[in-house]
C-alpha cells in the first residue's frame, strides 16, 4: 500500500522539483530585452580591449610601451575601419593628402599707442620777453620753421620770432598776446602721423617676440601691419616687456592711450609634413590621424613637432602623400571606441 | 455554515438578487476610478534628487554637492540605500525606500533633511525631487514647429529658440494644468536669454572689470516699493520703476567713470538675445526640433490622462501663432487601448465561448444563463477589490483571467441542480410545489458544494507561491495572482448565495434535462472506454507514468525565458557615442540615425532626446540619445506580417553601418522601467568600494584579470570611468600673488568669460529670461586664444590668462558613481556554459587570493546570481509548502489521506499536457507559463475532487467498488467536461490572439488548455482506475 504510494508520488516530485529547478534557471537562459531586463538582460555588447584605463599611458608616442605589455593587451595596431564610400560621405568624412606646410605660431597681446618722444615738443621762448603776437591756435597744424609767435626779448628789446620744431598740431597753448613769458612751455606741439604701439610681453612670451618680426596690430576692428622695432623693458616694478612697433597714422583716427590687441607671428617655419590639427585625435593616450587607403581608415599613431592650431608638423608615423582624414575625424575615433560606449544609469 | 448559508440564500432569494444590483454599483462606480495602463508598474520606491550645478565638473559636482546630499539621508526611516552619480553639471542621488513605503511620506523626510543642508551647499544650488512619477509616467510626447515659410512678426522666421519660448510660456503652463499631470519636461530648442558680451579691449582701455560689468547689471534691474502716502484723503502707492526691460535699457545702463565720462554696457560690450548652454537636444525626423514630455502622476489613470493631454493639446493649438503647429509623437492612449482591447476581446470570446459551451452541454437556456450571470458579477466584484486594493488594469493582471476556470464552481452546482430538478420533476410534467423545488435546490447544492469550494479554494490556494516573488518578478505577478485570486473569491461567494437564489427562483415550470448530443456522444464513448482501462489498468498506468516521466524529460529540454516581452508596437533605442561627444557633434550623429531609421517603410515618424532635458529625469550624458521609432499600423506595412524582430534586426544591420554609434535596441516603457530601476544587469557584479579614483581603477582592472580568467566567464568588463577631457585652468598662485589676483579672481573671471555669469532676470509679463555676462562665442570657442584673454588687476592694469594660469586638456572622470555614501566601481561578468553558483565560490575565492587590495577598499558581491539565489531558495520552500497545503485541504475535503493522494497524482498529469502543449507550439517556458501550471493544478485537483467524492458517496451507497467507480464516472462525466471545456475554451482566444499583449497571454493560455486536455482525459479514464486499484485491496 505504502509502496504504490510512493510510486505515485514520485512522479509527481519529479515533475515538481522539475518545475522549481526550472524556474530557479529561468533568468540565466535571458531574453533579449525581456520586460523586465534589469535582472535577466545581458544583450549589452562587451569589449575587453577598451575598458583597460589609461591612466599609466607612457607619453612617449614610439610603438614601444612593452614595459606593460605583460597586463594590458593594448592593441597596437588599432583595427582598420572599413567605410563604403557613401557611408563616408554622409557622415561628412573630408580627406586630404599629407605634405610640406609652413607652420605660423602667431602670440596675442595687448598695449596702448603712445606718442613717439621725438614727436611731441614742448616749445618755450628763449629769452623771456612780451609776448608781441601769437600765429596760431590750439589745433592749428603747423610746418616745422613756421613762426609760432613773436616775442620782444627783455634785455634786447629786440623781437625775435618763436618756430615750430617740427611738423606737428598745436596740442596746447599757455601764452597770449600781452603776457610774459616765463620757464614754462609756451606751445605743446604733437605729431601723431606716426604713433607708437607700446605692447606689453608678459614673462611667459618674453622668448617668442623679438625686434624684426611682422605684426598685426587691431585698432578698433583695423589691422595695421607692422614690425617690431624694438623690445625694451618694462617700468620698474613691472612684469612686462615692451615691444615697440611703430604704426602710421595718416588719417589721424588713433590716439595715445588708445588700447589695442595686437598679434605677432612669432615663429614661421616650413615643415617637410604637416596635417590640418583637426585630423589629429587623441586614442587611448597616443595621438593618431587616420590613413585612408580605398574605404578602409586606419588609426596611425604619430609624433607631433610644431602646430599653429591649423596645422602641426608630423614628426614621425606618417609619410608624405598619404591621404589621411581631415575633417569630422572625431566619428572614427568614436567608431573605434564604440564597444565602450554605453549608457549607465 | 455553509449549509446555513446556502439555505439563507435559498430562503431570502430576492434579497439576494437585490444584493447583486449593489455589487453591480458598486462595480460599475469603481470602473470609472480603476487606473487603467498596458503593464504593470514595476518601478521601485524612489525619490530622485537633482541638483543642476551650471559649470561644476564631476570631481566638484561629487564633493561639493553629492556627498553633503547623501550624508544628509543617513538614519532615514525605509531607507533601503542610496546610489548617486556625479556628472558634469548635474548631481543626482537616487534614494531607494523599502517597498510599501508611502512615497509622499519619503518625500516629506527628504524634505526635512534637504532644507537642512541648504546651507552646507554651494550658494545659489538647490537641490530639488524629481517628480512624482514611475517609470509608466512618460505618457505623452509632443513636439513643437512651424510650418514651412512661417514668419514671426517682425517678418523673421522662426528660429529654434522661438520655439522653445513658445513651449515655455504658451503651451507648457496650459498643459500643466491637465489634472494628473506633474511635470511637462523639455528638451531641445535653445533656452533664450540675454547676454551681455564683453569686448576685453574696450574693458581694458576703459578700465572696467568684469566684476564692475556684473555688479553694475546687478545693481541696475529692480522694482522697488517705497509703501504709501495720503494725499488729500486718497491712498497712494509709492514705487520706483527700475527694471531693465529692452536690449537697449541694458546698453544704457552705467558702469562706472573714465576721466568725468560715464561708461555705459554698450561702450565695452554687445547686448543680443542669445542661446544657454543647453545640456540637450531633441531631434524628429532627422531635423532638430523641440520636445516635450508630459509625466503622469504616480498611480493616475495613463489612459485618462493622456487623452485629457490630447484633448487640451488641440485648445493651445489654437492659442498659438500661425503657423506653429504642436505635434503628439507618442500617446499612451495608443498602447493602453490596443492592450485593452486585446485583453477585452478575449475575455468577451472566452465568455461567449462559455456560454455557449454551458447551453450546449446543460441543453438548459436558463441555467446556462444563470452560470454566465456570475461572469459579470464577480468581474464587478473584481473591480471593486482592485481598486480598493489598489491594483491597476492592465495585460498582467487581467491577463490571467479565466472565465471558465472562475464559473467553474457555479458550473458544478448548476448542473447538479438541474439533473436534481429534473429527477425530482413529478412524472406528469406537472411544476414542483415551491417547497419542493426550494429544498431540491439545497439538496443539490449541498451535495456539490463541498468539493466545489474545496477545489476553488485550491485553486487559490495555488497561486500562494506567486504571492512569494520578491523584486521586479513579484511586481509584474503579484497584480496578476491578486486579480485571479479576488475574482475566484468573488465567484466563489457567487456560487454560494447567487447561484443557487437564482436556481431556486428561476428553475420553476418545467425543468427537462435534455442530454445533449455532445454528452451522449461522450458517454456512448466513455463507457467503453473506463472498462477497457479498468481491464487493462497496469497498462495505462505504466502508460500514464512514462508519459509524466516523458514530459518532465521534455520540460528540460524546453528553452527558458524569463518573461515573454511585451510589444509595446514601437521600438526605442538608445544610440551611443564615446563618453566626451559634443552635444552638436551627437545631434550630427542623431540626425544620420535619424534618417536612416525614417527610411524604414514601416516607421511612421522617429524622434530622439539627446543629453538631458531640463528637468534632469534622466540624466543622459550629451553622447548618448534616447531615439523613438513609432511604427505605422501593420496594415500599413507592405509586409504586415513580417516579425518586430526581423524589423529590429534590419534596423539594426543598416545603422550599423554608421560610423561611431553603438545601439541598444528596446521598446519607450522598457526603456524608462530600465532607467528608474537601473540594477546591474550581468549574472555578476562585484562592487569595488573605495576612495581614490586611480586607485579603484587600478584595483578594478586586476580584478577583470582574475575574473576572465576563470572558466565560463563571458563579456566580463570594468565600468567606464574616465574619459571626458577636461581644459583645467590651473592657478599659477605665485604668480598670480604677483599681480595682486587671488584664485578666486581668476576663475570667478574665467567662470564668467565662459560659462556665463548670471546678474539677474528680464521680465516680460509672465516670462522671463536671465541676464547673463559671458564671452561670445567666437572668443569663448578657441582654445588657443583663452591664454591670451586679458585679466583686470586691482591697480587698472591688466594680465594675461596665460600668466597666471596654465590651460592644459587632460581627461578626467566622466562621471563618478557612489552607491550607500561611497564611491564605486563595478566589474561586471556573464557567465556561460558553467552554473552560476560554482562560478562565483571560484571567482570569490581566486579574488581573494590574488587580488590585493588596498586598506579602506572593499568588495560586495551582487548581480542576477543573488536574486536567483534568493528566488530559487523561497521557491524551494514556498513550493512543496503549497503542495502540503493543496494536499492539506484535500484530506479535510475528503477525510482520507489515500484518497486526497489519488486526486493529487491528477497534477502532474494535468502537467503533462501542458508541457505538451508548450512544446507543439514551440514556445520557452517562462513564468507566465509557469502560472498556467499553477492554474492547471487548480483545475486538476477541481475534477478530480469532484470525481472521487461522488464515487465516494456512490460507494458508501452500494457498497460495490466496481460499480460505485463505473457508475460515478459515468454520472461525473457531464461536470467534468463541463468544467474541462469551460475553462479551456475560455482560454482559446487568448492562445490563439495576435493582437498587442497577446505574446504575454499566450504561453498561460497554451498550458492551460493543453494542460486541460490532458487532464480531463486522465481525470476521467485513470482517476477511476487508481481508485479502483487501491481501493480493490481493502475492499470486502
Amino acid at each position: 500500500m505504502k509502496r504504490s504510494m510512493q510510486s505515485l508520488t514520485t512522479p509527481l516530485l519529479v515533475l515538481a522539483l522539475g518545475l522549481a529547478a526550472a524556474f530557479a534557471t529561468l533568468p540565466g537562459g535571458a531574453s533579449p530585452g525581456g520586460m523586465e531586463a534589469p535582472a535577466g538582460e545581458n544583450s549589452q555588447p562587451h569589449a575587453g580591449s577598451d575598458s583597460h584605463n589609461d591612466n599609466d599611458n607612457d607619453n612617449d608616442n614610439d610603438n614601444d610601451n612593452d614595459n606593460d605589455g605583460d597586463k594590458h593587451t593594448d592593441n597596437e595596431d588599432h583595427e582598420a575601419i572599413t567605410l563604403a564610400p557613401d557611408t563616408a560621405r554622409e557622415a561628412g568624412l573630408g580627406t586630404a593628402i599629407a605634405g610640406a606646410g609652413s607652420i605660423e605660431r602667431h602670440v596675442t597681446v595687448y598695449g596702448r599707442l603712445a606718442t613717439p618722444p621725438d614727436q611731441v615738443v614742448q616749445s618755450r621762448a628763449r629769452f623771456p620777453g612780451l609776448i608781441r603776437d601769437i600765429r596760431v591756435n590750439i589745433g592749428d597744424t603747423v610746418k616745422r620753421d613756421q613762426v609760432l609767435a613773436v616775442i620782444e626779448s627783455n634785455e634786447s628789446l629786440r623781437s625775435y620770432e618763436l618756430r615750430a620744431p617740427i611738423d606737428a598740431q598745436i596740442q596746447d597753448r599757455q601764452a597770449n598776446v600781452g603776457e610774459i613769458t616765463g620757464e614754462g612751455a609756451l606751445f605743446t606741439l604733437v605729431n601723431n602721423r606716426t604713433l607708437w604701439a607700446q605692447l606689453r610681453v608678459f614673462p611667459s612670451l618674453r622668448f617668442e617676440v623679438a625686434p624684426g618680426q611682422t605684426v598685426h596690430v587691431d585698432h578698433n576692428g583695423h589691422l595695421h601691419d607692422s614690425t617690431i622695432a624694438s623690445v625694451t623693458p618694462g617700468p620698474l616694478g613691472e612684469a612686462y616687456v615692451v615691444a615697440r612697433v611703430v604704426i602710421p597714422n595718416p588719417q589721424g583716427d588713433m590716439a595715445p592711450g588708445d588700447m589695442v590687441k595686437a598679434e605677432i607671428d612669432a615663429e614661421t617655419v616650413d615643415v617637410p609634413l604637416a596635417v590640418a590639427t583637426t585630423a589629429l585625435q587623441d586614442l587611448q593616450g597616443q595621438t593618431v590621424v587616420f590613413v585612408q587607403r580605398d574605404d578602409r581608415y586606419q588609426a596611425r599613431p604619430v609624433t607631433t613637432g610644431r602646430s599653429d592650431g591649423q596645422l602641426t608638423e608630423i614628426v614621425d608615423g606618417l609619410e608624405a602623400g598619404e591621404r589621411y582624414v581631415a575633417l569630422n575625424s572625431f566619428l572614427l575615433k568614436a567608431e573605434l571606441l564604440k564597444s565602450g560606449a554605453k549608457h549607465d544609469h | 455554515m455553509l449549509t446555513s448559508i446556502v439555505r439563507s440564500a435559498i430562503e431570502r432569494r430576492y434579497l439576494i438578487l437585490f444584493l447583486m444590483l449593489g455589487v453591480i454599483a458598486a462595480g460599475a462606480w469603481h470602473y470609472q476610478h480603476l487606473p487603467i495602463d498596458a503593464v504593470p508598474d514595476i518601478t521601485n520606491v524612489q525619490v530622485q534628487i537633482n541638483t543642476s550645478a551650471p559649470g561644476y565638473s564631476p570631481l566638484e559636482t561629487e564633493q561639493r554637492i553629492t556627498f553633503p546630499v547623501e550624508n544628509a539621508l543617513y538614519g532615514l526611516p525605509g531607507l533601503a540605500y542610496t546610489r548617486s552619480l556625479s556628472r558634469y553639471g548635474l548631481s543626482q542621488v537616487t534614494v531607494v525606500f523599502d517597498e510599501g513605503t508611502d512615497i509622499y511620506h519619503a518625500r516629506n523626510l527628504l524634505d526635512t533633511r534637504l532644507a537642512n543642508i541648504r546651507s552646507i551647499l554651494p550658494e545659489g544650488l538647490d537641490p530639488q525631487m524629481g517628480p512624482i512619477a514611475t517609470g509608466l509616467g512618460e505618457i505623452f510626447f509632443y513636439t513643437v514647429s512651424a510650418e514651412p515659410g512661417a514668419l514671426k512678426e517682425d517678418g523673421q522666421p522662426y528660429s529654434p529658440m522661438d520655439l522653445r519660448e513658445i513651449q515655455d510660456w504658451i503651451i507648457r503652463p496650459q498643459l500643466a494644468q491637465v489634472p494628473g499631470v506633474v511635470e511637462i519636461n523639455a528638451i531641445g530648442g535653445y533656452e533664450k536669454q540675454f547676454q551681455v558680451q564683453p569686448r576685453p579691449r574696450q574693458m581694458l582701455e576703459l578700465g572696467i572689470s568684469l566684476q564692475a560689468l556684473s555688479s553694475a547689471l546687478r545693481a541696475n534691474n529692480a522694482d522697488r516699493g517705497a509703501g504709501y502716502i495720503e494725499h488729500e484723503g486718497q491712498q497712494l502707492l509709492v514705487r520706483s520703476p527700475g527694471q531693465l526691460k529692452t536690449l537697449a535699457d541694458i546698453e544704457q545702463v552705467v558702469i562706472g567713470r573714465s576721466g568725468s565720462v560715464p561708461v555705459t554696457v554698450a561702450d565695452v560690450a554687445d547686448v543680443r538675445i542669445g542661446a544657454t548652454l543647453r545640456t540637450g537636444a531633441a531631434t524628429r525626423n532627422g531635423e532638430e526640433t523641440v520636445l516635450a514630455t508630459a509625466m503622469m502622476l504616480m498611480g493616475e489613470n495613463a489612459r485618462q490622462v493622456s487623452l485629457d493631454l490630447a484633448e487640451r493639446l488641440a485648445t493651445v493649438q489654437r492659442s498659438l501663432p500661425d503657423g506653429i503647429t504642436v505635434d503628439t509623437v507618442y500617446n499612451r492612449t495608443t498602447l493602453v487601448d490596443k492592450t485593452i482591447a486585446t485583453v477585452q476581446k478575449n475575455l468577451l470570446e472566452g465568455a461567449l465561448l462559455v456560454v455557449a459551451v454551458l447551453f450546449l452541454l446543460l441543453g438548459n437556456i436558463r441555467a446556462a444563463l444563470i452560470t454566465a450571470a456570475v461572469i459579470p458579477l464577480a468581474m464587478l466584484a473584481t473591480i471593486t477589490g482592485m481598486v480598493r486594493g489598489g491594483v491597476s488594469a492592465n495585460l498582467m493582471s487581467l491577463g490571467a483571467l479565466d472565465f471558465g476556470l472562475i464559473v467553474d464552481g457555479a458550473v458544478i452546482i448548476v448542473e447538479n441542480g438541474i439533473r436534481r430538478l429534473a429527477l425530482a420533476q413529478p412524472a406528469d410534467g406537472s411544476p414542483l410545489a415551491l417547497r419542493q423545488r426550494l429544498e431540491t435546490v439545497y439538496q443539490a447544492t449541498l451535495e456539490v458544494i463541498r468539493p466545489s469550494m474545496f477545489g476553488v479554494a485550491i485553486i487559490t490556494v495555488v497561486y500562494i507561491p506567486i504571492f512569494s516573488l520578491t523584486g521586479v518578478e513579484g511586481k509584474m505577478f503579484h497584480p496578476m495572482a491578486a486579480t485571479v485570486v479576488m475574482a475566484l473569491l468573488a465567484a466563489m461567494l457567487l456560487s454560494l448565495t447567487f447561484v443557487p437564489a437564482a436556481i431556486a427562483l428561476f428553475m420553476g415550470g418545467r425543468v427537462r434535462e435534455r442530454e445533449s448530443v455532445v454528452i451522449r456522444a461522450g458517454h456512448s464513448l466513455y463507457a467503453p472506454l473506463l472498462r477497457g482501462a479498468l481491464r487493462w489498468r497496469n497498462g495505462v498506468l505504466a502508460a500514464a507514468s512514462t508519459l509524466v516521466l516523458g514530459c518532465a524529460w521534455l520540460l528540460g529540454t524546453l528553452g527558458t525565458e524569463f518573461i515573454p516581452q511585451l510589444d509595446e508596437g514601437d521600438i526605442a533605442l538608445h544610440a551611443m557615442r564615446i563618453p566626451g561627444t559634443g552635444l552638436q557633434q551627437s545631434v550630427d550623429m542623431q540626425l544620420q540615425v535619424e534618417r536612416l531609421v525614417a527610411d524604414f517603410a514601416e516607421v511612421d515618424s522617429v524622434f530622439s532626446r539627446i543629453g538631458t532635458p531640463e528637468v534632469a529625469t534622466d540624466p543622459m550624458p550629451p553622447n548618448v540619445a534616447d531615439t523613438f521609432a513609432m511604427l505605422k499600423p501593420r496594415a500599413q506595412w507592405p509586409d504586415p506580417t513580417r516579425p518586430k524582430a526581423d524589423l529590429v534586426a534590419a534596423m539594426e544591420d543598416a545603422l550599423g553601418a554608421l560610423p561611431g554609434n553603438n545601439y541598444e535596441f528596446t521598446q519607450p516603457i522598457q526603456m524608462r522601467f530600465n532607467e528608474l530601476i537601473s540594477g546591474v544587469r550581468a549574472d555578476l557584479a562585484i562592487k569595488l568600494f573605495g576612495d581614490d579614483l586611480d586607485a579603484l581603477a587600478a584595483s578594478a582592472g586586476d580584478i577583470l584579470a582574475v575574473l576572465e580568467g576563470i572558466d565560463g566567464a563571458a563579456d566580463a568588463r570594468v565600468e567606464q570611468v574616465t574619459g571626458l577631457p577636461v581644459l583645467s585652468i590651473e592657478p599659477r598662485r605665485t604668480t598670480l600673488a604677483r599681480y595682486g589676483l587671488s584664485v578666486a579672481d581668476l576663475q570667478d573671471a574665467v567662470a564668467a568669460s565662459i560659462g556665463g555669469e548670471d546678474v539677474g532676470l528680464i521680465y516680460s509679463g509672465d516670462r522671463r529670461f536671465r541676464l547673463v555676462v559671458r564671452l561670445d562665442e567666437a572668443q569663448r570657442g578657441s582654445i588657443d586664444q583663452l591664454a591670451y584673454l586679458p585679466l583686470a588687476v586691482p591697480d587698472g592694469d591688466f594680465v594675461p590668462l596665460g600668466e597666471v594660469a596654465e590651460v592644459k586638456l587632460a581627461p578626467a572622470p566622466a562621471q563618478i558613481s557612489r552607491e550607500n555614501g561611497k564611491r564605486r566601481v563595478v566589474i561586471t561578468a556573464n557567465v556561460r556554459g558553467r552554473d552560476l553558483g560554482s562560478f562565483v565560490a571560484e571567482a570569490q575565492q581566486r579574488i581573494a587570493s590574488d587580488v590585493n587590495l588596498p586598506a579602506g577598499y572593499w568588495l560586495d558581491y551582487g548581480g542576477t546570481f543573488e536574486q536567483l539565489a534568493s528566488a530559487s531558495q523561497r521557491l524551494a520552500i514556498v513550493l512543496p509548502l503549497t503542495l502540503a497545503l493543496i494536499i492539506a485541504l484535500l484530506i479535510a475535503a475528503l477525510g482520507s489521506v489515500r484518497d486526497a493522494l489519488i486526486i493529487f497524482t491528477g497534477v502532474p498529469l494535468a502537467l503533462t499536457g501542458g508541457v505538451l502543449a508548450l512544446w507543439l507550439r514551440d514556445m520557452p517556458l517562462s513564468i507566465t507559463a509557469g502560472v498556467g501550471f499553477i492554474a492547471l493544478s487548480g483545475v486538476a485537483v477541481l475534477n478530480g475532487l469532484v470525481m472521487v467524492s461522488f464515487i465516494r458517496e456512490l460507494r458508501h451507497r452500494h457498497r460495490n467498488l466496481l460499480r460505485a467507480v463505473l457508475e460515478g464516472a459515468r454520472a461525473r462525466l457531464r461536470p467534468v467536461l463541463m468544467t474541462a471545456l469551460v475553462a479551456s475554451l475560455g482560454f482559446v482566444p487568448m492562445a490563439l490572439n495576435t493582437g498587442t499583449g497577446a505574446e504575454v497571454q499566450r504561453p498561460l493560455a497554451t498550458v492551460v488548455i493543453g494542460g486541460i486536455a490532458s487532464s480531463t482525459l486522465l481525470t476521467l479514464v485513470v482517476l477511476p482506475l487508481l481508485y479502483y486499484r487501491v481501493h480493490r485491496r481493502q475492499a470486502p
